[in-house]
This record gives structure tokens, C-alpha cells and sequence, in this order.
């Protein structure tokens, strides 16, 4: 078998059946679990999303009152405006887990979803190579890029919904007819936990119209569909777009990621995960670096494609480069043709020279590491102080500061989470409804100063605002007589306005 | 007789020839957006984050380069500013400042943007003879350079780096016709290189430029389309010898080794390279990362469908061109410049071979005589380039300033800085310029971004540089801050500026 060939046909190598404990305990397995156990290092640092507080508030209200909300019940600013809990079925699950185990609950998802998406992911290059070796060095090498995709969210159960969609697809494409049927199910409960579905219909999209015609340029093919596929493909996307409607909001979802891409400019202007490829941070330079080897293999190594995984390729390459968090699409949808290159050079997996005993103590090391190194309920705690406005929270719940409150883009979340019932927030992660009611580009005046900023502050009757302690916004009100400051810490400041002569005095506190 | 002689038997037919046509049309393009765009952006709103083509560095240049013809003296410290006087600051641009002051000095803004366009257009059409030179096909050439003038265009503002692209590119043409066997040696590159070091600090492109042809030319193979051919013996011996020469060429200059260790310095001023925008990475969701996105993917596309053999020397230079492209935008003109050739050996496939004997010379000198003529009509008058510059620059606060001192010393924003330094001819001490390099050894560069953001400590910043006045931008946050602030007075305000005095001493 030649390489060209190698790399576009089916390859996975159909191994003799082996009992299942062999196979648990196999060694594909084992760089599973392998890839795991790498992933949980950095993720003990329990790197939450700062929308995650305001996700579980939202699945929490829902789990209580069992419906789903229509407009924005948390804030001032945008209270009783049109909104909707487009990722609902995700913020159950957070709430779900948050609600039976706390913290600890947050962080086992968080490794739940990292470890099944690194096993996807996994299973995905496995597939298309039909090298387990070569795929596991490409997962390793892309770890990095994956870390980035993995602040716990409901944007990480879809992840995991792409790299499964990606499976079928790889699947149906080696011969494997039956597996197609798995999609309307996967987009029902996918449209309902995130907005990335948008990814998946457009893989299903471009492996059909690749098979539309039979290609042959340079180093591009495609094979034509027979009828019996294309009838197959056909029905499945017209059963999966008939899935993305049943929705608790209809069609409002399947919509949402139009009004999305073009209705919140300045939603994607200015929050960093819209932003595009940074290149000077580390994501940029490693996402580089990929880059630069793909075209030097292209020239070096000539792969030979199909032209749906290319042109997905690009497409994953093209959202990386605009919108930095477009990278955990790049990475199922570039992981496998690194691994057919790589594959050329890493011996295949033989059964038959696999060492089980090995195995099985690796994998026993492995598990019950992550078990005791799991972080303790202290630990975390500890890490929520070093992070979120904990002590804040809990110096507002003693000393009430008059509202209404500005706070922080960043807290908007946890202050939902800790305070809903008793302090509206001003904004929060929520960036769509605050786009839509102006609220937004004040709220982004007032905190990088910009000319009208004192007048919106007294047009929102802003009477307190709960900051991080180097926001410029700081640095207007410590030097302003009309504000003082009440409570400080490592992490954030609370100001209020300076009481009128006659009034009762703010108490500072310093800790 | 040669055998374009062969071809185009008189000289006009040489003259108005298809490709110099073509070339006639690249040219015409560059000099009409120039034009054109100067008589647009002079109606547009003011401010100063508006590109023009004399943007706030262009003035310190000027200043330096009329001090140097003034004094005959090339300056070694930041003799402009009050907050770093004693730092070291050489001028090692001084051959393109003294060549835009000589320009500036005989026709003012319109002598600068015919420089412009003649730098510009001079940077065009060595693009476009470097891709003809490597493919051999003038009509895919054209495509190409056509292609990368989006991203050429990136660098069209008055500033010594236009001259460092041409030299870059005079180093990459002498490098292809001697690996082609049109030129018998490369002496000339060591003479290039003396100019190249007194103008602009990319010399070590052009450095990088011979090691990479030099390398690749150590052996010949043959990797999937990669190719290589090695160089004769001495050939070899030639090139490291010419190496060695532009190395050493890099020493004649007024400063010595000292030029060559500040330079390097530079690379290594960490606030410098993260705060300015040239300095930034690629940015993909703006006009200029689009494109080299765009031309990137059509490069890689052409690898897989063409599949032609590739020159190991220009996939290597591409590669690299990329990577220092993303890292830091500015690169995207040397990117521009190197993909161009690469870009038209693929468009090649496309595009049918020229021939001489289908050419029609009175039809190509009457359309570039045509173009020649547009061109003359649409250079803008002295008027509307005076309100392009007083859109950016703060000359009405200047001129409210001179009629009306206010107390020093004045804190400016770093873009005006230099317009500053040369409307009060250097008597006037910034506290901040274009000139970076200068402002962040001393710590200066640092204390100023804590000031313009504003941050927590940005009023004691003020006072710790005995800062009495500030001219700021109107619509900027620290003029926030001041007026929040009882201490300090509004004295002017346009709708580009605003000046404040501190009422009393710190």
C-alpha cells in the first residue's frame, strides 16, 4: 500500500476481534488514558468560564420552575428585555452538578468532558490514519490548543458534539452506512446545549456536495456518492435540520447563531474570545507553528486529501485566524490530516506485541492519580478567592451598598449566581441582550473612560461600582471627590458615591 | 544583437512594450490611490487614528533630517525630550531622514508625496520585475504583483523603511539573476548594504535573504515538489565572500559597531514591541490580515492542485515572511514581496506565455501617455494636503500655544510628538515621540502608557515628571480624568485637542 493511497482510502486496519478485557486494557487504550491523565495537570487549576456562574443560575431556575425564560430576569439595565437561554439543556447539566456536588461536582465535569473530548478527538485521527501511535502523538502535540477550548462551559459538551459528528462522518465515509443515523439525534440534543451545531451541519453540508461529483485535482479527490449514500446523506440532514426546530424557543435557536455572526458587531469587536488569532500569546505562536508545518509537509511530503476534510481544514484555519475560539474547531478538523502525515512514519499498533500487564498497571497508575490528586473542597474554595469576588460577595451581603451597582464584565456572572435575588447586576457575560439595549457600548464608555463616561454614570444613577482594583475605571473614581472608596481587597474595590452633607458616612474597609 | 532585439526592433517598441504596459498600469494604480485617497481623507472628520500618508513619525524624521543638513552633525542623544534628555538615541535613518528633509525643503507636503509615490512606485515595479525574473511570464507577474499591492500598500506613508523594501528587493533580484546565470557576480550587494545600514534597519532581511540562498543551494535534491540546486564551488566561495563583505559594509556608518548594538537593542525592548501597533500581530479580522490570509490559502492551494516544483530558497522565504507577518504586522510588506514570485510561478499554469511578435507599442504608449496624464490631474493641491496633515496633528493648539505659552513642562500624546518637535524646530522639550526606541531604557515608555490609559497611577506619574500642561486628544481618557480633576484647567479645546495647565506646582 503506498502512502498516497494511505491516505485517502479507508484505512483503519480491522484487527481480530480480542475479548473485551483485552481490549479495555489494550494499549490504544492506554494512550487514551494516557492523553487523560495529561489534560487533568493543568485543568486541577479549575479554570472556569466567567459566564459558568450566570449557566448555572439559568439551569438551576430552570430545574426549579421547569420553564424557560423569555426575558432577562438579572439585570437593571436590560431587565425584562427579550431573551432567551439558547444553551438551556447545557446550563441543567452545570446546575445539575453544581447542585448535587458543589465545587468538586464542577471540577469532575470539567475533567469528564476534557477526558471524553481528548477520547473523541483521539478516536477521530485513529480513524482516519488507522494509526493509534500516530494519533496519540498528534493529540499530545495539539494538547495545547485543546487545553484553550477546555474553561468549563457548555460550549465544552458541544466541542465534544463536533468531534463525535466528525467520527460519523469519518465513518460513513469508510463504508460504515449505519453510522450516519446517529446525527439527527446528536444535532437534537446539540442544538439545545450550545450554538456550535452551526459546525456540524456544515461538516454534513460539505461532505455531501464533495460527493457530488467525482474530483481529481492534484493532490484533491473526491469520490463521487453512490445513490444509496447520497439518498442516505440526504435524509439524514433533512432529519437533523428537522431536529434543530424542536427546541423549547422553535425555530429562535436555530437561528441564533445568524443573529449572532451579524447582528452583535460589537459584541465580537470587543470580547477576547471573538478577537482574532492572537500570535503573541502562546495559543498564536503554537497555532503558528501548526500552520507553518502543514504547508512545509504539503510541499515536503505531498499528502494526497479529500477535498471536504480540505476544505473544512480552511474553514477551521480561516475561524481560528478571525475569532481565537474558533481553535477548537481547527483542532478536529486539522488533528487528522496530521495524522496521515505522521502516520507514514510511526509503525502501526500490532496486537499481537501488545503487553496487557503493562497496560493495565499504566492505566491503574493513571486513574488513581487523577482520583488523589483530585482537588479538595478547600482547595477549591481557595482558588474561587484567588479568582472571583468571593470576599467581595461576602462583605456586600453584610454591608448592603446602595444601588444601582456597576459592576465589573467579569463578575456580572458570579454576582448573578451569589446575588440574583437581592442585587441586579448592571452586565454580565450575556453579551447579546446587552448588545441589543445599548447597554453594552455604555457600559464600555464608562469603563475605558471615554468622553461621556461621567455622564453615563449619572444617567444610570450609578450609586456603587464593584471593580477590579487596576480597571481605569479606578483610577477616574480614586481621584474623583464624588466617589469614596468602601471595600478593598487583593482582587476587587467597591466604591460608592461620597454621601451628601447630612448623610451617614460610608464605612472603608481595607482587608 | 540580443534577442529582444530579435523581437522589438526599434527602441520605442522596446520601450512600449506589453510588460513595460503592464508595469506603466501598476505604476498609474499606486500613484492614483495615493492621489486620490490624499483628496478623499482631507474631507474626512478629524482625528488622528486616520492613516495618512504623513503620519506622526514622519515629522521627527523631518526634523532629524534638516538638524543633520543644518549641523553636519549626526546625533547621539534624545536632545528632542524633557523626561529622557541623557538617554542614548541614535539617528539610524539618518540617510532617509536627510533625503525626506532635502525633499521637504524643496516642495513641502507635495515634494514628500511625490517622494511617496515614487518610493512606492519604485517598490512596485521591482516586484513586479522580481516575479517576471522568476517566472518568466510578465502577464502572471502582473497578476501577482496586482494581487500583493493590497498589502504593499500597507507601508505608503513617508518613512525611511520604504527605501530598506527597495533595497531588499535590489538584494533579492541580484540574488535570482545570479542564481539564474544573468549576472556574473554580487559585488554590487556590499555598497547596497553600506547605503542599506544609514537608512533603515531591515538590512538584516536582506541578510537573511543571502543565507537562505545560500543554503539552499548547498546540494541539489528533490523532496515531494521541493527542489534544490546546488551551487557551483565557486559560486559558494563568491556568495560567503559577499557575506562577509555586506557584514563588514555594515560598520561604514557615522555611528560604527555602536549602530549595529543599538539596533539589536531594540529588538529586545519588550514594552516597545507590545504597545505599538506595527509591533502587533497579524490581525485577521482587519483589511491587511484578510488579504495575507487570502494570499496564503491561494498558496497552499496552489501547492496541492498545481503541484508544480517549488525553489527551496522561496518556499523557505515564504515560510519565514509568514511567520514574521503574523508575529508582528509590519512584516506583511516583506511577505508581500517574497509570495509575489511564488504566487506568479503558480499563476503561470494560467496564464498563456507572452509574445513579442502580438505586441502593439503605439496602443500601449497612447494608454500609458493616458494614465500618465490622469495621473498629473489628480495630484492634489498644497490646500488640501495642508487639511489632510491639520486632520491628525494638533497645529491649531500648536498655533494657540504659540501666541499663548502655557507653563512647562507639557505632557503630549507619543503621536504628536514628533509634529511637535518639528513645528517648534526641536525648542520645544516632548515628553514623549514617535522614537520609542529612545523612551524605554529610561522607563519613560512604560510611565507613558500608565498615563495616556489612565492607570491607578497615572496623577502621580504626571507629578513625578513635573508635568505643568497636557495636550491631549479630545476624545481621550485621561482627558477624563483631568477634568475630573479640580487642579487642573481647560485652556483650549478644538475638536482634535485639548490643552490643560495644572493650576499651581505639584
Amino acid at each position: 500500500m503506498n502512502s498516497d493511497t494511505l491516505a485517502i482510502s479507508p484505512s483503519l486496519e480491522h484487527a481480530p476481534l480480542l475479548p473485551p478485557w483485552k481490549r479495555i486494557i489494550s494499549f490504544p487504550v492506554t494512550l487514551a488514558v494516557l492523553l487523560a491523565g495529561g489534560i487533568f495537570v493543568p485543568l486541577r487549576t479549575f479554570w472556569v468560564d466567567p459566564d459558568v456562574w450566570w449557566h448555572i443560575k439559568v439551569g438551576a431556575t430552570i430545574l426549579t420552575t421547569h420553564h424557560w425564560p423569555t426575558t432577562d430576569p438579572y439585570s437593571y439595565t436590560a431587565y425584562g428585555t427579550h431573551w432567551i437561554a439558547y444553551q438551556w439543556l447545557g446550563d441543567v447539566v452545570l446546575a445539575m452538578f453544581a447542585n448535587l456536588w458543589g465545587l468538586r461536582g464542577l471540577m469532575a465535569l470539567d475533567m469528564i468532558l476534557a477526558a471524553a473530548i481528548l477520547f473523541a478527538l483521539y478516536a477521530l485521527v485513529t480513524e482516519r490514519c488507522g494509526n493509534p501511535k500516530a494519533a496519540f502523538i498528534v493529540c499530545a502535540l495539539f494538547l495545547p490548543l485543546v487545553y484553550s477550548s477546555l474553561s468549563l462551559r457548555p460550549q465544552m459538551i458541544s466541542y465534544l458534539f463536533l468531534v463525535l459528528s466528525l467520527i460519523i462522518l469519518e465513518r460513513f465515509r469508510q463504508g460504515h452506512i449505519g453510522a450516519l443515523w446517529l446525527l439527527p439525534p446528536l444535532f437534537l440534543v446539540w442544538i439545545n446545549t450550545h450554538g456550535i451545531f452551526t459546525f456540524g451541519l456544515l461538516a454534513l453540508g460539505v461532505y455531501w456536495a464533495s460527493g457530488l461529483v467525482e474530483i481529481h485535482w492534484g493532490d484533491l479527490e473526491s469520490r463521487q456518492w453512490t445513490p444509496r449514500e447520497r439518498i442516505r446523506l440526504e435524509s439524514v440532514g433533512l432529519l437533523s435540520l428537522i431536529a434543530l426546530t424542536i427546541t423549547p424557543y422553535g425555530t429562535e435557536l436555530l437561528l441564533y447563531p445568524l443573529d449572532m455572526a451579524f447582528s452583535q458587531p460589537f459584541n465580537m469587536a470587543n470580547i477576547v474570545e471573538w478577537q482574532p488569532m492572537m500570535f503573541d500569546k502562546s495559543i498564536g505562536k503554537i497555532f503558528l507553528v501548526f500552520l507553518l508545518a502543514f504547508l512545509l509537509a504539503q510541499v515536503t511530503v505531498k499528502p494526497r486529501w479529500l477535498l471536504a476534510e480540505w476544505v473544512l481544514l480552511f474553514a477551521g484555519i480561516a475561524g481560528a485566524c478571525l475569532h481565537v475560539r474558533m481553535v477548537l474547531a481547527f483542532v478536529p478538523l486539522s488533528a487528522p490530516l496530521f495524522g496521515v502525515i505522521l502516520s507514514r512514519w510511526i509503525p502501526r499498533y500490532e496486537p499481537a506485541k501488545d503487553k496487557y500487564a503493562l497496560n493495565a498497571i499504566l492505566i491503574t497508575l493513571v486513574v488513581t492519580s487523577v482520583i488523589g490528586f483530585f482537588p479538595s473542597r478547600a482547595n477549591l474554595e481557595s482558588t474561587m478567592e484567588q479568582k472571583w469576588p468571593v470576599r467581595a460577595v461576602a462583605y456586600l451581603r453584610q454591608h448592603p451598598a446602595p444601588k444601582p451597582m456597576l459592576n465589573s464584565y467579569l463578575y456580572g456572572g458570579y454576582l448573578i449566581w451569589q446575588m440574583a435575588d437581592t442585587n441586579k447586576v448592571f452586565i454580565d457575560g450575556r453579551a447579546d441582550i446587552y448588545e441589543r439595549t445599548g447597554v453594552f457600548a455604555d457600559y464600555l464608555h464608562i469603563t475605558r473612560l471615554e468622553f461621556p463616561a461621567p455622564f453615563l454614570l449619572r444617567a444610570y444613577n450609578v450609586q456603587s461600582c464593584l471593580l477590579e482594583r487596576n480597571e481605569t475605571l479606578v483610577t477616574l473614581l480614586a481621584a474623583s471627590p464624588e466617589w469614596q472608596k468602601a471595600y478593598g481587597d487583593q482582587l476587587s474595590v467597591l466604591y460608592v458615591r461620597r454621601p451628601r452633607p447630612g448623610t451617614e458616612k460610608t464605612v472603608t474597609s481595607d482587608k | 544583437m540580443t534577442s529582444d532585439e530579435h523581437r522589438f526592433p526599434t527602441r520605442a517598441g522596446r520601450l512600449f512594450s506589453f510588460p513595460v504596459f503592464l508595469g506603466a498600469l501598476l505604476v498609474a494604480a499606486v500613484f492614483l490611490n495615493l492621489f486620490l485617497r490624499a483628496r478623499s481623507d482631507a474631507t474626512l472628520p478629524t482625528g488622528h487614528w486616520h492613516a495618512t500618508f504623513m503620519e506622526g513619525d514622519t515629522f521627527w524624521h523631518l526634523e532629524v533630517g534638516q538638524r543633520i543638513l543644518a549641523t553636519h552633525h549626526w546625533p547621539a542623544t534624545n536632545y528632542y525630550s524633557f523626561t529622557a534628555p541623557t538617554s542614548e538615541w541614535l539617528a539610524y535613518e539618518w540617510l532617509g531622514e536627510v533625503l525626506m528633509a532635502a525633499a521637504s525643503r524643496l516642495g513641502g507636503p507635495r515634494a514628500l508625496l511625490m517622494l511617496l509615490a515614487v518610493l512606492v512606485a519604485t517598490i512596485v515595479l521591482l516586484v513586479y520585475y522580481l516575479a517576471n525574473l522568476t517566472c518568466g511570464n510578465p502577464k502572471s507577474a502582473f497578476a501577482s504583483t496586482a494581487l500583493t499591492l493590497p498589502l504593499l500598500a500597507s507601508c505608503f506613508s513617508v518613512r525611511p523603511q520604504l527605501l530598506g523594501y527597495i533595497f531588499l528587493l535590489i538584494t533579492l533580484i541580484c540574488l535570482e539573476r545570479y542564481r539564474q546565470g544573468m549576472q556574473p557576480n554580487l559585488w554590487i550587494l556590499p555598497l547596497l548594504f553600506v547605503l542599506w545600514v544609514n537608512t533603515h534597519g531591515t538590512f538584516p532581511l536582506g541578510l537573511a535573504a543571502m543565507v537562505i540562498y545560500g543554503i539552499a543551494g548547498l546540494r541539489s535534491f528533490r523532496l515531494g515538489l521541493l527542489e534544490g540546486k546546488a551551487w557551483l564551488p565557486s559560486e559558494r566561495r563568491h556568495m560567503a565572500l559577499v557575506v562577509l563583505l555586506c557584514l563588514t559594509a555594515l560598520l561604514v556608518n557615522p555611528y560604527g559597531p555602536r549602530l549595529l548594538w543599538y539596533e539589536w537593542g531594540i529588538t529586545a525592548q519588550h514594552v516597545n514591541l507590545t504597545y505599538f501597533q506595527e509591533w502587533q500581530p497579524l490581525a485577521f479580522n482587519e483589511f491587511f490580515g484578510l488579504w495575507f490570509w487570502l494570499l496564503l490559502l491561494a498558496f497552499a492551494a496552489g501547492l496541492v492542485v498545481l503541484r508544480g516544483p517549488q525553489r527551496v530558497e522561496w518556499v523557505a522565504l515564504v515560510l519565514f515572511a509568514a511567520y514574521l507577518a503574523c508575529r508582528h504586522q509590519r512584516f506583511v510588506v516583506f511577505f508581500a514581496i517574497v509570495v509575489a514570485p511564488v504566487l506568479a510561478g503558480l499563476l503561470a499554469e494560467f496564464f498563456p506565455a507572452y509574445k513579442p511578435d502580438k505586441n502593439r507599442p503605439v496602443l500601449n504608449a497612447a494608454l500609458i501617455t493616458l494614465f500618465a496624464a490622469g495621473v498629473l490631474a489628480f495630484f492634489p493641491s498644497a490646500a488640501s494636503l495642508q487639511r489632510l496633515i491639520d486632520r491628525n496633528q494638533p497645529r491649531r493648539a500648536v498655533d494657540y500655544l504659540r501666541a499663548h505659552p502655557v507653563p512647562g513642562p507639557m505632557f503630549n500624546d507619543d503621536y504628536w510628538g514628533g509634529y511637535l518637535i518639528w513645528a517648534w524646530r526641536g525648542k520645544h522639550k516632548v515628553f514623549i515621540d514617535g522614537r520609542s526606541d529612545a523612551y524605554e531604557p529610561s522607563g519613560v515608555l512604560a510611565d507613558y502608557i500608565q498615563i495616556i490609559q489612565p492607570a491607578p497611577d497615572a496623577l502621580a506619574l504626571l507629578e513625578k515628571h513635573g508635568v505643568r500642561s497636557c495636550l491631549v486628544e479630545s476624545s481621550g481618557s485621561l482627558r477624563v480624568l483631568l477634568d475630573a480633576q479640580p487642579a487642573w484647567g481647560r485652556v483650549y479645546e478644538d475638536d482634535l485637542s485639548v490643552v490643560y495647565v495644572r493650576a499651581k506646582a505639584w
